[in-house]
């Protein structure tokens, strides 16, 4: 069975300012995401996953490389990606209702009229399990809530992709272990291609059907690693299955062993 | 402990009637028509309304269309000065120097250009109004939070459509402030350039009536645009309530609130 690469990135580097002030984030970083993979991008704070997201993205520019999507050189966002952001509360318009703002995510959606489009809002915010919450703002709804309408503006637009950045960093853990799951049962059930950065290497494990384990900086790709699970992940069972442990060790010790080389100065 | 409604507006109401009493009394026994109290200016306003109005109506007119013309040219430009940094940064001195002139300064200018028409009022009106809306729309666009751009471009909205759907919803609490300062601004101006060169509006009644020493039809007149004002002022918090309401209950917003 031929591989469908959806995405990959060739040598992706990327150097903020110059001069003095020229601070390297990507040291040329390589991967490939296929059509239907959850796969997870895992480092520390700071070594530039946002930076790399973007670039992906095709919302920033990178410094050398490149970034394909479907075969195509990527220089501006592309039609068929949605995006996911960390800061929620501000990637949501407070002056429009949740369901204007999933709708928001098919402004550019051709073919649909603007009743189908409220419906399908509707259909998405039924499906992050938000259905009575579509008359209502964003600024009315707990972080966990405003990030679930997020998700659903990044699905209602059903893109071949979806990027996520960091999506639970800033819920608490109940709400993450939940929000974790809905976001793997809505890509089982929406064929959803996503790549997911996070620093946190439980999660980055626990959600991905292969994770690509980042360096510190000037960041490369340190090693790829398989996670053979299958599709359908529990919060118990999975976190206990030796297979999740080993994964979780291998990712663990990679990153911690950065650390370990780390100047004496840093965290 | 809070007041009802009832009782708070009855306290706001102490301190205005307790002027108008004094300054009653004070005008009984100065008893001169130079020195009207409250009692000779109703009866004023009662003898003269029908003109007053049909006066204020002229102004109103001439102010509605200088603050329309500003809102139309200015709110568009703020919006697209604030996303052009670069030439926003050059045109922001210039601004900032407009914004320390008062508008009636600028009249006799305009008048050297325009004449004493109706066309001349109006600039002038719109000039006045321009500034803050310009300023003030500006200052939103530019200072709007890097966010809303990212996301307006990962949904691949075009610039127009960022501008529009984004950036002019983003920035209304601080445009209505701009609108808030450009009513007050409109008004002081209308009635000033009627008194330097107007044929009609209320402007010219207040001063004429001034002329003949008739003082309390003058203070009606101003009795009367004080309500206009307060009425105008009223008509935009209801719209603020309206299209705001999301500005002032959320505490998270794009902008700069
Ligand atoms: N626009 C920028 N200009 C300069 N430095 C930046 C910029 N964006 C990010 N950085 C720096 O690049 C590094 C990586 O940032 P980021 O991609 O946000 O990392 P991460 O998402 O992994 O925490 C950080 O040290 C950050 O300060
Ligand atoms: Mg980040």
């Amino acid at each position: 069975m031929a591989m469908d690469v959806v995405l990959s990135a060739q040598g992706l580097t990327k150097t903020y300012g110059a001069g003095k002030d020229a601070l390297q984030v990507l040291g040329g970083i390589s991967f490939a995401v296929n059509r239907g993979e959850f796969v997870s991008v895992v480092g520390p704070s700071g070594c530039g996953k946002t930076t790399l997201l973007f670039a992906i993205a095709g919302l920033q520019g990178v410094t050398s490389g490149t970034v394909t999507f479907n075969g195509r050189p990527v220089t501006a966002p592309p039609k068929g990606v949605a995006v996911v952001f960390q800061d929620y509360s501000r990637s949501l318009f407070p002056w429009k209702n949740n369901r204007d703002n999933v709708a928001f995510g098919m402004a550019r959606i051709q073919g649909l009229s603007a009743a189908q489009k409220r419906d399908k809002a509707q259909e998405m915010l039924d499906a992050v399990g938000l259905a009575g919450f579509a008359d209502k703002y964003p600024w009315q709804l707990s972080g966990g809530m405003q990030q679930r309408v997020a998700i659903a503006r990044g699905l209602a637009s059903q893109s071949e992709l979806l990027l996520l950045d960091e999506p639970l960093a800033a819920v608490d853990a109940q709400t993450r272990a939940d929000m974790q799951d809905l976001l793997l049962d809505l890509a089982i059930r929406f064929k959803q291609t996503c790549v997911l950065v996070t620093h946190d290497v439980e999660e980055a494990v626990y959600m991905a059907d292969r994770v690509v384990v980042l360096t510190r900086r000037p960041t490369v790709v340190d090693h790829e690693i398989v996670i053979e699970l299958g599709k359908k992940r529990d919060q118990i069972t999975t976190r206990e299955d030796p297979r999740f442990l080993a994964a979780r060790h291998d990712v663990m010790t990679s990153i911690r062993g950065q650390r370990a080389h780390a100047p004496a100065s840093a965290a | 402990m809070s007041l009802s409604r009832r009782q708070e507006s009855l306290r706001g109401l102490i301190l205005p009637v307790a002027i108008l009493l004094a300054w009653q009394v004070l005008a009984w026994r100065a008893s001169t028509p130079l020195f009207p109290g409250p009692w000779q200016v109703t009866l004023s306003i009662w003898k003269f309304y029908p003109q007053i109005v049909g006066q204020i109506g002229y102004t109103l007119m001439r102010a509605a269309s200088g603050f329309l013309v500003a809102a139309a040219l200015m709110i568009p430009l703020g919006i697209l000065l604030g996303r052009l940094k670069t030439v926003g940064a050059i045109v922001e001195p210039i601004m900032d120097m407009l914004a320390t002139l008062p508008p009636p300064a600028v009249i006799p200018v305009v008048m050297l250009f325009a004449g004493t028409g109706d066309a001349a009022k109006i600039s002038i009106i719109a000039y006045a109004a321009a500034v803050p809306l310009l300023m003030n729309t500006y200052e939103a666009s530019k200072t709007l939070h890097p966010m809303a751009n990212l996301v307006a471009r990962s949904l691949r909205f075009s610039r127009l459509e960022t501008m529009l759907r984004i950036d002019l919803p983003a920035s209304l609490p601080m445009i209505a402030t701009g609108l808030r300062l450009a009513v007050a601004s409109a008004l002081l101006v209308s009635v000033t350039a009627e008194m330097l060169l107007a044929t009609n509006g209320i402007g010219v009644f207040i001063q004429r009536q001034q002329e003949n020493f008739q003082i309390a039809n003058g203070l009606a007149a101003i009795a009367f645009i004080s309500i206009v004002g307060l009425i105008i002022n009223n008509l935009v918090f209801q719209l603020e309530k309206r299209w705001l309401f999301w500005h002032y209950r959320s505490s998270d917003t794009h902008g700069n609130g």
